[in-house]
This record gives C-alpha cells, structure tokens and sequence, in this order.
C-alpha cells in the first residue's frame, strides 16, 4: 500500500496502470488531459508497456478504442464536456458491438465556452445508449471503480463499454490522501488477460462485427443489449464483493446510505457532492437534526431494486442535478426523472423533490448542503411541497 | 475540529510548478502529523497566460492546534536540523478530520486561509485574474490575525505602500527567498512558520522536506531553518475609519441576475478605438517600459509588436504606454531598434498602488 496525496486523474491513470492494458487513445480536453498526461509519463519512464495513440480528435479516438477492443485488447480511453459530444458517433456503436471499452469522463459544462466547470449533462446525454456509467465520491473510489470496471465490462455475460465519471476539478484536480494498492494485489483482483469472448477479430478465426443491419434484426439486438444490462447488475454485485474482499473497502454495488439512521428525510446525489453532504449532516446531528443522504454510485444500470429498497423508507427524498433536462417532465433533472420513476409503484411513496445545483461547476459548500438537508427535514414534519424543482445557488 | 488553509500567489507560466510544489511540501508535512488535506490550485485560472495572477492552496484539517505551537516550533528550530525530532503522527480523530475537509472540496477558493505567500513583491498591489472577478486584494481571503509572507529584497514597511488597506490585523513579512534557493517556497515556508505559527508544525516541514528532496534534503532543510530565524516582519493595525477604494473585487451578489443577463451569452463591447473600462491587466505586470526620448527614433515599432494594443500610435507621446493594460511582457523592449525602452521594476513607481 502506498499512501499518496494525488488527484482524481492520478488514481485513475494507477487503476489503469494496474489493470495492465494494451491500447489507450488519447486527445485532450480538460479535465480529461490528466489521466492523458500522466498515462503518457508512466509510458516514457517505463512503468507501463501499452500503446499509446494520440488521435486527430475523439471522434477518431472513441473509433480506434472501439477496434482495439474489437481484436480483444484491454483498451482505455476517455474525454470530456464537448470532446465527449464530438464522439458520439462512435459512442452510439462501441456498446451495440458489445466491446468491453473502459473511458473516463472528466465531467465538464456543455459548452457555454471555456467553462470547464463541472456539470453531469455531457456524460447523461449518453444516458440510453448502453454504456455502463458510475460516480466516485473521492479520488479513492475513482481507483476503486475504474479497476472494478475491466472486470464488470470484460465478463461474457455483460460485454458493454464502461464510463468512470469524474466531477471536474473537485476530483480530477484537487490532491487528496489516498491508499494505492500494490500492483500484486490488483492483479490478483484483475489479471492482465481478460477472460476469452466470442466476438474477437483473429485471422484464426475470421469473423465480422457489425456489418449491415435492417428490421430484420434490430429488435433483437437491442433486446440482447437490454439483457447485458440486466446481468450487469448481478455481475457487479459479485466484483463489488470480491473487490471488498481483497482489498477491505469499496462499500455496496449501488447504493450507500450515510448518517441515514434515524432519518425521516435524506438528500440523493451523484459524485462529489457526498462530500459536503457528509460534513454537513454530520454537523447537523452534533446539533440533533437526524438527515440522511443516499450516495448513487452507479447510474447505469440502474438498479431499480437496491433505489427503491434504500429510499422506501423515508418521508421525503430530496435529489440533488448537476445536470438539468430543459423542457422534461416537471422540468426538473435527468436523475431526479429516473429516481422518482422508480418510487412509483410503491403503495407509500416518499416525497420526492428535485434541487439544481453546482450548474457549470458552481460552488457547493457545507452551508448549502446544511440549508438543503433542514428543507427535507421541514417537508418531512409538514408533508408540504411548496416547489418540486427549485434552483440553488442562482441569482434571481 | 479547526480547518486552516494557506494561499499561494504566484504568476502565469513561471510560477505554475512552484504553486503546486509549495502545496504539496505543506499538504505532506500535515500528513506527517495525522491531518488530512486538500491541494489544489485554482482552477478558473489561465496560467498560460504571461505574468497572470494564479492561487493555489492547502487545506488542512486538525482536531485542535496546540497553544504552545509556537515556543515549540521555536525550540525545534534552535536545533540542529539534523537533530530535530520526529513529528507524531496521531491518527486518532482522522476520520473525522477527513470528513471535515473533504466537505471543503467542491471550492475553488477555501472560505478563508490562515496565511498567503506571495511569490513576487509587485502581486501585493492585489490580482485581477479576470475582468470579473475584480481586483482581488492580496489580503483577500486572510482571516483576522494571518500572516503574509512576501519573497521580496524590500522591507515590509515599503511593501505596506501597495497594499489595500483593510479592517483586519495582520503580520506583514518579507524574506528574500529567490536570494536563498532556486526553489524559493522552500525559504518562504521556513518563514511562514515562524509568523504564522499552528498550520503545520516546524519538525513536520522539516522531515517533508527532508523526504522530497532527497539527497539535498538536508542542505534544504537547513534553508528552512534559516529563513525561520531571518524573516522582517511588522503587525499592521485594522485601518482606522471607512475604506474608499477606487478598485475591488465583485462580491457574487452584484452580478447581474439570470433575468438581468442578456440572453444568449452577449457580450457587449465598448465603442471602437475605446479602451475597455471593465479590465484592466496592469496586475499581470512585474516591469514597466519606460523610453527614453533622447534614443527615441520614432520608427513605431514598439506600437505594432504590443501584443496587447497597449501603445498609443501618437509618435509624439513616443508611443506612450497605456498604463492599465500594458502587462510588461517586454516585446517593445526587445524590438526597440535604439534601445530606448528600459523596464523598470514597477514598485519603483510611487504611482503603482492600484486602490
């Protein structure tokens, strides 16, 4: 174990370091170019043996990740905000080719220009495409779940691209302490040869991906991306087991609830914002306000049973968007939509309630997430709802 | 549980490492003791951009700060540096410490720091990094009672001059660093130990440097304890009645509301040939071009390399500098066929004070 204080983008580039993989493709965007820059040093001191192509654009990137997990290397890749955007020709067909690509997505605003600032729209509008996605609260868990991602994408019965989010600069740049693990002890979780597949290109077995498609057979092929996604769900159960076993953390699969003993009410959120959310609420107990919060850890997929097992046992939810659906139901944020689909069906449904927050990578302080955690708790002594999506921090 | 954080100033390019290297010698001397800690340099910032004013910081949580920090700081540095003990690495509230400051990460700034080291003299005039975030004083984010150590061969009488004045107490300090070591933030720690003592403790610095520097650790060591015993520093008194300030930082509430904002990210710009009255870039500026109208031919040279727009094109004003907006990148100097530009360092400028 070395103890490190590092960023986001370092343990990300470890993680990949660790899982020994073959091919990374590489064309910077903030905050993406970390990960890039650092991969590229391990390359030239000798630390990593992997190709390295710098490509004309994403676009070209996201192709060449897509082919060389085709001939069955172990690939990383990555981008951000726009970059991310430009690529999505080639994202639309890297999951429907059920290649197991691993891609950071430093998290980034849509481009009102130059504003890197964190915001969770770019990566959502891949939302329905079937590419996995999870959030690390902290540099720690960005390791954590980006080696966890070989083993979940890799695994015959899901085969599907997987996304590591990163809050921009709160993750991706501020330094951190952090537990590395040896390398011995993440190839003991990870070997260096991923398990053998079906859909391998090799000149002993001469084979073609992809090739012409028509209603004869779309249908089916989407009902088999929809079964990966399903299996995915108890696979990742399985690596988040092993993962703890091995190496002593990586909390649940899907779902963490924190300081939610006792709790009527709780926030829900993705990413960082657990951070200030934890010392906020732990401030609040000292003074006897009991308010919980429900970390998400993985959006795709989604799992409806362990969301709606957390939450059914609160008054009211209160989620927190780093990203906002214009014109949406209720017009509110895309995880806000999904999470209180999911509550439908239950007979005594808590409240749930939407805040837009951090938009363009705006501040989120402990104070907020204090003000945020008493407005729950108010709803749950009250069961008034004066205002299902409200806007925090905007100056109006 | 108490959060102190440190600020480090510094400019564009030049001084991008040595934000980060400053952050990271502190950051590791908290570990050694058991804290944890954020670093991290401001993101917003274009650091590419010549003589741009740059932050970055430290934040560190600890359970308490020790009362008598100081007489043991000052005990630790009458030693040898060879023979000053280990710090203790007390992991007993880390956990709770972690959370604490890892609530502080989703910041650009930290809400406020305990001391500011200013790499170069002339950035005590205050940092305009953009149009708006304003003149950002350098005492902008000091709590009441820090410190701010400058790396500056002047004494900290002349330095108080440029500075904003402010309702606030503070120790004002100045150590010639870059005199000291190429590496000048190792000196500009061994001073901010002694002025603002408590954010790190002096044997923890010393065996974080030690450990990064390897085999010069030792020779660096000993730049530390020599900046601890050398450091000038004077206490300045809050400012006595009200503070009328020509220039200031914006606070967030002054910005125009989302129904006031022009729809569409307009922009509107001043008139054509009309410099812009919402920045000024004379912060980004360490000297100042000044010609000599004896060597003066008048070729205009000057005028059309300025990559900034900042000459007059009027010869007879021999091409006059517009002193908001030069930020003293010496291309007119350099081009100057008659060598009639000098730059002048612009605290020699009684006029330099931007408030």
């Amino acid at each position: 174990m070395v103890r490190m204080l590092t960023t986001g983008t370092t343990t990300i580039a470890t993680a990949v370091k660790h899982a020994d993989v073959d091919v990374i493709s590489a064309y910077p965007i903030r905050p993406y170019t970390g990960v890039m820059n650092e991969l590229a040093r391990m390359i030239a001191d000798g630390e990593l043996d992997a190709e390295y192509i710098v490509c004309d654009s994403e676009h070209t990137q996201f192709e060449i990740a897509k082919h060389a997990a085709a001939c069955g290397a172990r690939v990383f890749t990555g981008s951000a905000g726009i970059g991310w955007a430009f690529a999505h020709e080639a994202l639309v067909v890297t999951p429907s080719d059920r290649v197991p690509v691993v891609a950071m997505v430093g998290n980034r605003a849509l481009d009102d220009p130059g504003n890197f600032g964190v915001e969770h729209t770019d990566v959502l509008v891949t939302r329905d495409l079937g590419w996995m996605m999870c959030w690390p609260e902290n540099p720690q868990e960005a390791y954590d779940l980006t080696l966890m991602g070989y083993k979940i994408a890799e695994n015959p019965k899901v085969l599907l691209p997987y996304i590591v989010n990163c809050d921009g600069n709160f993750i991706t740049h501020v330094r951190f302490p952090v537990d590395l693990p040896d390398e011995e002890l993440a190839k003991e979780f990870l070997p260096s040869t991923p398990p053998p597949r079906h859909n391998v290109l090799h000149p002993d077995r001469p084979l073609s991906i992809a090739p012409h498609v028509d209603y004869y057979w779309g249908a089916e092929i989407r009902r088999q991306m929809d079964q990966a996604m399903k299996n995915a769900i108890e696979v990742t159960r399985k690596v988040h087991e092993e993962f703890n076993k091995i190496f002593g953390r990586g909390g649940p699969p899907f779902v963490e609830e924190i300081y939610t003993e006792g709790a009527d009410a709780v926030l829900m959120g993705v990413g960082g914002m657990a951070m200030p959310a934890r010392a906020a609420l732990k401030q609040l107990r000292r003074e006897g306000i009991k308010v919980g919060y429900v970390k998400l850890r993985r959006f795709r997929p989604f799992s409806t049973e362990d969301v709606v097992n957390a939450l059914r046992k609160f008054k009211v939810v209160g989620v927190l968007d780093m990203d906002f659906s214009f014109g949406s139901a209720h017009t509110g944020g895309i995880i806000f939509q999904e999470v209180r689909s999911a509550l439908y069906d239950l007979p005594d449904r808590p409240k749930v309630v939407n805040y837009i927050i951090g938009l363009g990578g705006r501040e989120i302080t402990v104070d907020v997430m204090r003000s945020l955690a008493k407005e729950v708790n108010e709803i749950a002594k009250t069961g008034e709802v004066k205002q299902v999506v409200k806007w925090i921090g905007l100056r109006e | 549980m108490v959060l102190v954080a440190v600020e480090f100033d510094g400019r564009g390019v030049t001084q991008t490492a040595l934000l980060r290297a400053a952050s990271d010698i502190i950051c590791a001397a908290a570990d050694r003791e058991g804290n944890p800690s954020l670093g991290y340099e401001r993101y917003d910032d274009a650091p590419d951009r010549v003589g741009v004013p740059i932050k970055g910081f430290s934040v560190i949580s600890k359970y308490e700060i020790p009362k008598d920090q100081a007489e043991k700081d000052a005990a630790d540095a009458a030693l040898p540096v060879d023979q000053v003990p280990a710090p203790v690495c007390d992991l007993s509230h880390y956990k709770d410490c972690y959370e604490e400051v890892a609530g502080e990460a989703m910041l650009y700034e930290p809400r406020s720091v305990d001391a500011v080291l200013v790499y170069d003299d002339t950035m005590v005039r205050g940092g305009e990094p953009w149009a708006h975030i304003g003149l950002q004083a350098i005492h902008e984010k000091l709590k009441d009672g820090g410190a701010i150590v400058v790396n500056s061969k002047k004494d900290p009488e002349f330095l108080l001059n440029f500075i904003q004045p402010t309702n606030k107490r503070y120790i004002l300090a100045t150590i010639d660093a870059e005199g000291m070591d190429k590496i000048f933030v190792v000196p500009l720690i061994g001073a901010m130990l002694r002025v603002a003592p408590g954010i790190v403790s002096y044997r923890s610095v010393i065996y974080a440097i030690k450990d990064r520097y390897k085999a010069e650790g030792l020779k660096k060591a000993e730049v530390v304890k020599e900046a601890y015993h050398k450091v000038k520093f004077i206490e300045v008194p809050p400012a006595k009645g009200p503070i009328q300030l020509k220039r200031r930082s914006k606070r967030f509430e002054e910005f125009p509301t989302w129904k006031e904002m022009p729809e569409g990210i307009v922009v509107y710009a001043p008139p054509v040939n009309t410099p812009n009255p919402h920045y000024k870039t004379d912060t980004f500026r360490t000297y100042r071009p000044v010609t000599d109208p004896a060597k003066c031919n008048k070729d205009g040279l000057c005028w059309l390399y300025c990559p900034d727009s900042a000459r007059s094109p009027d010869p007879e004003k021999l091409f006059e500098i517009y002193v908001d907006y030069c930020k003293g990148c010496g291309v007119c100097a350099e081009v100057c066929p008659t060598k009639a530009i000098k730059m002048v360092y612009e605290l020699d400028f009684k006029e330099a004070r931007l408030w």
